[in-house]
């Protein structure tokens, strides 16, 4: 008797694993309600949102650890989300994930069928492989129909729509700044290319290298340190299909122009093997005379507020190549609605509050960005020496991205050759190249 | 009644059958279904054996290869030859045995980036302390800048935290053998290296193999030391197939390729199971 109790046991208890995995997760019922709703508290302005016709959840994954009251930007979202659930009655859920770890996880939430948030925060940069991985949504239509969507500015628009099709939408507007010591180069960075070696010559007789740039094994060594040469020197890395065409002479004409400088020091050899942290050392210890970093870099690079605030670092022009106009990359960071989101409605109405200028402004100020949004921008905190410098910059000297369905695996393939190049002179550039470039036209067209 | 109880044994090993399918064969099976497609724009579709064909076409994968053979070579070898010398130390029963024991295990006790982390910085150029002593003698070069700078980084690295796996491993096989036998042997006036090819390498032979085979197939599974110390680079220089595939899946979001290399992973891990099969198999003959 005993044992037949057991197996009934045994087979009641595999029973419930299966239909326990196997049951959908449970949907709150929604409460139908219109209202308008004014807010007055924790915004500079009075904010009108109208109320979602159905409340209930939004489930968010952002970068920032809400309790950490050290940074104004978590703070800030927090405000932010604080206010978005007294306004609508709609409950958030907030979950931490770091930005780099961001797009892995909704990929494999993506893949494997699990749980996926509605709105997530994901760098420019990430979004096109998600995309690709089935994991975001085309929200154009629902962006289009927004307040905010004709005062978005021209960068935000030209980086997040392709093709008639919009998966983020842009908070800020950030991009490659070349920051300078004006000390160590009184006549500010050289325009072109070639002048360079005249004042690396100059510094390297004091003991200093010119400049520091990251150029490791990333896609983003490409992206914004390589990229950029290869536009100023005519070449491409994408053609329009997105299929790469990275070998060409422009790239080697760049790839060389970095192998100069390596060669006779002027860039420290730690810019092509290091980490982010390890290449911006030389000027944070004033070793290197200019780095290459981004509107972003005003928050991360250890004293870079303190000394361009004090007249000591200003931002510089971007190399150009062969007579050409040096470039610098755009890049955004994004609100993004997932493909598994249960909440759509939801997570527009929070994007929708989001855009709101006195939640964006300090938002992109926060992130020493420029916000995305035409009215954000005439708030009276972005009239500074840094804000009017970058933009000007980005207006002037600003590239767009290539768009490509395996960006970041030929970014990857690009860097990963680059460096190989970088450190081994010997290497025939040309053919390195298409040898990587035919790797990625086998391997994924 | 003999057929109820012949049934009944299967009944009580069910529940531990369906769990050992549910996180074993299904996940192996969806792998192999996986590698068999592609996803691109979103769209996922079907390609059949277009992923391994791929794979056998690819330069960046027969590199991976080699470089997987170089590392593991390099590895297994040094990890359970070091491991093995401190296993016969520590099986003479020295004072302090286990302070020495602590002292051996702290790098497998620390996680894998931790560890792979404070490499890479030991080997900075210009603040690296490792690069600052061995860097002039090389002529001044940063060691992990060169492809086989790197990979020898990646390779003393791996190995100064896999040894206490192995001298675990090794250490319970010499305890096993029985201490009248070196005492017999050392009455016939057998001498310690005599005594080391005749009595403890022959009876630790089995746990030898063992270890091995575990060192092989966690040399060639092998991903967070040498993402943490070289991320697969200078170049290519040490992206071994853990890491080629860990590129494909979580940077590239290119499942179904990584799928592929993953079966193919699977397949040398059997091989290599199978070979350490035998070898128990061969050995327990040998024993009986």
């Amino acid at each position: 008797m005993k044992k037949v109790f057991f197996v009934i046991f045994a087979m009641l208890t595999v029973a419930m694993m299966v239909l326990t995995a196997c049951a959908p997760a449970a949907v709150p019922t929604p409460e139908k309600v219109v209202e308008t709703v004014v807010v007055e508290k924790e915004v500079e302005k009075t904010v009108v949102v109208e109320k979602p016709t159905e409340a209930g959840e939004l489930n968010i994954w952002g970068f920032y650890d809400l309790t950490n009251t050290e940074d104004s930007r978590p703070v800030m979202l927090k405000q932010a989300i604080d206010s978005f659930q007294a306004t609508t009655g709609i409950k958030v859920n907030y979950e931490q994930v770091a930005w780099d770890q961001m797009a892995k996880k909704v990929a494999l939430a993506a893949q494997s069928g699990g749980d996926m948030p509605d709105l997530i925060m994901i760098a420019y940069e990430y979004v096109q492989g998600l995309v690709n991985a089935g994991a975001l949504m085309d929200i154009k239509s629902q962006i289009e129909s927004t307040f905010f969507y004709n005062d978005l500015n021209e960068f935000e628009k030209m980086l997040n729509e392709e093709k008639g099709k919009r998966y983020a939408v842009g908070t800020f507007v950030g991009g490659g700044n070349w920051y300078y010591d004006v000390e160590m180069l009184p006549n500010g960075l050289p325009a072109q290319a070639n002048d360079w070696m005249a004042e690396c010559e100059r510094l390297k007789k004091e003991g200093k290298f010119l400049a520091t740039f990251f150029a490791g094994r990333h896609s983003a060594a490409v992206q914004q340190g390589l990229a950029p040469l290869v536009w100023s020197a005519g070449g491409q890395i994408f053609d329009e299909e997105g299929k790469p065409v990275f070998a060409n002479e422009a790239t080697v004409e760049a790839i060389n122009w970095w192998r100069t400088l390596l060669q006779n020091k002027c860039v420290p050899e730690v810019a092509f093997t290091g980490d982010w942290s390890a290449t911006e050392a030389p000027f944070v210890d004033r070793s290197a005379a200019a780095v290459r970093g981004g509107t972003w870099s005003y928050i991360y690079i250890t004293g870079l507020k303190e000394r361009f605030e004090s007249g000591k670092v200003k931002i510089g022009v971007p190399p150009g190549m062969k007579g050409n106009q040096g470039y610098v990359f755009m890049n955004t960071e994004t609100w993004a609605v997932t493909s598994g989101a249960k909440n759509v409605d939801n997570a527009i109405a929070f994007i929708n509050f989001f855009y709101n200028p006195a939640v964006l402004a300090p938002w992109a100020k926060a992130n020493y960005g420029i916000p995305a949004t035409a009215s954000a921008l005439q708030n009276p905190i972005f009239e500074s020496q840094f804000y009017a410098d970058s933009r000007d910059n980005l207006t002037k000297h600003g590239h767009k991205s290539d768009v490509s369905p395996y960006y970041n695996e030929t970014m990857d393939a690009l860097a990963a050759v680059t460096q190989e190049l970088v450190l081994n002179p010997s290497l025939d550039v040309m053919e390195k190249l298409k040898q990587a470039q035919d790797e990625i036209l086998t391997k994924y067209w | 009644m003999k057929n109820k109880n012949s049934f009944y044994p299967y009944l009580l090993t069910l529940p531990a059958i369906l769990f050992l399918m549910l996180v074993s064969l299904y996940p192996t099976l969806y792998s192999f279904y996986l590698s068999m497609t592609r996803s691109k724009q979103g769209i996922t579709e079907f390609v059949g054996l277009r992923n391994y064909e791929v794979i056998l076409r690819s330069s960046d994968f027969r590199q991976s290869l080699q470089l997987t053979i170089i590392f593991t070579v390099f590895y297994v070898f040094l990890t359970v030859a070091i491991a093995y010398i401190l296993a016969l130390m520590l099986n003479r029963g020295l004072r302090l045995t286990g302070i020495y024991m602590t002292i051996i295990f702290l790098p497998w006790v620390l996680s894998e980036i931790t560890s792979g982390v404070v490499w890479r910085w030991m080997f900075y150029q210009d603040y690296g302390i490792l690069q600052n002593l061995i860097g002039p003698i090389l002529g001044g070069k940063a060691i992990i800048t060169t492809n086989w700078g790197a990979m020898a980084i990646v390779i003393t690295a791996t190995t100064w935290r896999s040894i206490s796996f192995a001298m675990l491993l090794l250490l319970a096989g010499l305890q096993t053998v029985p201490r009248e036998i070196y005492e017999a042997a050392s009455i016939d006036g057998s001498g310690g290296w005599s005594t080391f090819w005749r009595i403890t390498w022959p009876l630790v032979r089995p746990t030898t193999i063992v270890t091995i085979v575990f060192i092989t197939i966690q040399a060639i599974n092998g991903v967070g030391m040498v993402l943490a110390i070289t991320e697969g680079g200078p170049g290519r220089a040490t992206e071994i197939l853990g890491v080629h595939m860990y590129r494909e899946a979580m940077e590239f979001f290119n499942f179904g390729y990584a799928a592929a290399l993953s079966v193919v992973l699977l397949i040398i891990n059997i091989i290599l199971a199978a070979f350490y099969l035998r070898s128990m198999q061969q050995e327990s003959a040998l024993a009986s």
